[in-house]
């Protein structure tokens, strides 16, 4: 699903962010990203969603190179891609319904189709009684799971959640971490960043850990 | 109980049949993934997004009442101009059409002209294609006629003799160009007998170019003040696209195509547009009111019925028009450069 082959990131101004990075994540796959932050989590992420391209090596996601994907299809590599952020990245100004309806509005459902699939994406999260709510009136781990619910909505292939549980207390952080889980039962790829070493040890999964913008271990499951 | 577990309870009780019930395998996972690609655009839906679009974008101005009244208001102004003076040059043209529709020339033949020559002049003018009407009137008739029209009698019958030459009225095709009847004025200057040759309609015609270079004008100063509107509208969409910058990378990051992403902002550009070409109309109709009326009782002093008619729905069209496609150049380029960055090309 996710392939990275000898794959470097430069800045201008001489910042490394990554440094020949290669590993190959199956598509079903769940794995960890871990490391202290700067050490290049987010520079991966980046480089899968097409947020930024690679300096040098190859990166491959669900089977498209991604050095030769014109910028006009980058939108529709995204929608194949789920992402969970740290800090929720909702819109504030829209309804938990409608935030979550987004990915489907932009790939072009009927407001009929979206409806059911944003109830069942809501409902797997637990937030279906919230859906006329806006996202200011939810507590921090609620509007992650919004942004959960806005990542599946779609089905994608793959997730990419970056510090999904960065503010969030142990036991709602472990609460996110089996949602992620029983999305990767059902046959989703899954990379999680996060420098929570204790919780990410705990779920017994694939570990790639980052120092410095290079990948000094990877792990198998145990 | 977990969250989860919430959920799966939920779900049970709810009989809403789970997303994707049985472990799904690499192969249904795939074809998942194709169904979602091809949920192409039905045309359907493309109009209820575009209406909705096109209302959240409504909403959005009316959100900031006064600022977007100023916008509209400036807008307005710009486009109120040159239709103002558009209007004003048609109605003097109008003005200028009904007072003489017809072009007329007189022939003022020499005192020593003699009835054998006149009457050649007369023939000749009657087999030339560019008259339709002759008239000869003589000296005698033509006193007859000017005293009777100006009741001035007694200054030409003291003067004992009549100073009046003899004329020959002509009224050439409605068609003849100008030049055309310059060209048979300086043919019919050099014939025998001819004293002089006048088209009394000449100021009209001169009147007419005036107002031809004023309605051109009236069009350049459409062209830069349309720049005007375009600049002023891409900078209000600029300020917006700002403010947004969060909404337009998460939409971005989810897979919104830039021309997903401008749409709000290009609706805005078009209703700015719209709002702007109406409140330019109205502007117009006001004023070419109250100049009508001061006009009508102008006109009322000579005895005059002349009005002034306002902008009609050729204007309106035209203002409308404007204001949809200068509204849309102006949000798309703001969209082109200030997307930058922030979307994939």
């Amino acid at each position: 699903m996710i392939r990275f082959d000898g794959v470097s990131k430069r800045y201008p101004g001489g910042h490394v962010g990554l440094e020949n990075v290669s590993f190959h994540l199956k598509r079903g796959e769940i794995a960890f990203l871990t490391g202290h932050s700067g050490a290049g989590k987010s520079t991966l992420m980046k480089l899968v969603m097409l947020l930024e391209r690679s300096s040098v090596g190859q990166v491959w996601v669900g089977g498209h190179n991604l050095r030769t994907l014109k910028n006009s299809r980058i939108p529709y590599l995204r929608r194949n891609i789920g992402v969970v952020f740290q800090d929720h990245q909702l819109l504030f100004d829209r309804t938990v319904f409608d935030n979550v309806a987004l990915p489907l509005l932009i790939a072009g459902y009927s407001p009929e189709d979206c409806a059911g699939r944003v109830r069942a994406s809501l409902d797997m999260v637990g937030l279906l009684n919230k859906e006329k709510l806006y996202p200011v009136a939810l507590s921090g781990g609620e509007q992650q799971r919004v942004g959960l619910a806005r990542a599946v909505v779609n089905r994608p292939s793959l997730i990419l959640a970056d510090e999904p549980t960065g503010n969030l207390d142990p036991q709602l952080s472990a609460e996110i971490m089996k949602l992620f889980e029983s999305f990767n039962q059902v046959g989703v790829t899954v990379l999680i960043a996060s420098h929570d070493l204790a919780l990410v040890a705990r779920m017994r999964h694939r570990i790639l850990t980052l120092e410095q913008g290079c990948l000094v271990s990877d792990q198998e499951v145990q | 109980m977990s969250l989860f577990k919430k959920a799966e309870q939920k779900r049970v009780n709810s009989r809403e049949p789970r997303k994707t019930e049985a472990p799904v395998t690499q192969d249904t996972q795939r074809r998942g993934a194709k169904r979602q690609q091809v949920a192409t655009l039905t045309m359907s839906t493309l109009v209820s997004l575009h209406k909705q679009v096109g209302k959240e974008a409504f909403l959005r101005l009316m959100k900031t009442p006064v600022s977007s009244l100023l916008n509209c208001l400036l807008i307005a102004v710009a486009f109120a101009l040159p239709a103002l003076l558009y209007v004003l040059v048609a109605n003097i043209q109008q003005l200028g059409s009904a007072w003489d529709g017809q072009p007329r020339m007189s022939v003022y033949l020499s005192q020593n002209a003699s009835q054998k020559t006149i009457d050649q002049l007369v023939r000749d003018y009657r087999a030339h294609s560019l008259i339709e009407t002759v008239e000869y009137i003589s000296p005698e008739q033509g006193l007859q006629d000017f005293q009777s029209k100006a009741g001035l009698q007694g200054v030409i019958s003291h003067l004992g003799f009549n100073p009046l030459p003899a004329v020959i009225q002509l009224t050439p095709d409605k068609n003849a160009s100008f030049q055309a009847l310059d060209e048979a004025i300086t043919q019919f200057q050099k014939m025998i007998g001819v004293e002089e040759v006048r088209l009394d309609r000449q100021w009209v015609q001169r009147l007419q170019a005036i107002l031809a270079m004023l309605e051109q004008f009236s069009l350049m100063l459409g062209g830069i003040l349309g720049l005007t509107v375009v600049l002023v509208i891409s900078n209000t969409v600029r300020l917006n696209i700002e403010s947004r910058r969060d909404e337009i990378k998460i939409v971005s990051m989810v897979g919104g195509t830039r021309g997903f992403i401008s749409m709000p902002f290009i609706y805005m550009g078009l209703w700015y547009g719209v709002a702007g070409a109406l409140l330019a109309q109205i502007i117009v109709l006001v004023l070419i009111a109250v100049l009508g009326s001061q006009m009508a009782e102008l006109a009322g002093l000579y005895s005059s019925n002349m009005s002034l008619f306002g902008p009609g729905l050729d204007v309106f069209g035209t203002l409308l028009l404007a204001g949809i496609l200068l509204g849309g150049i102006g949000a798309m380029a703001s969209c082109y450069r200030h997307f930058q960055g922030l979307v994939p090309e």
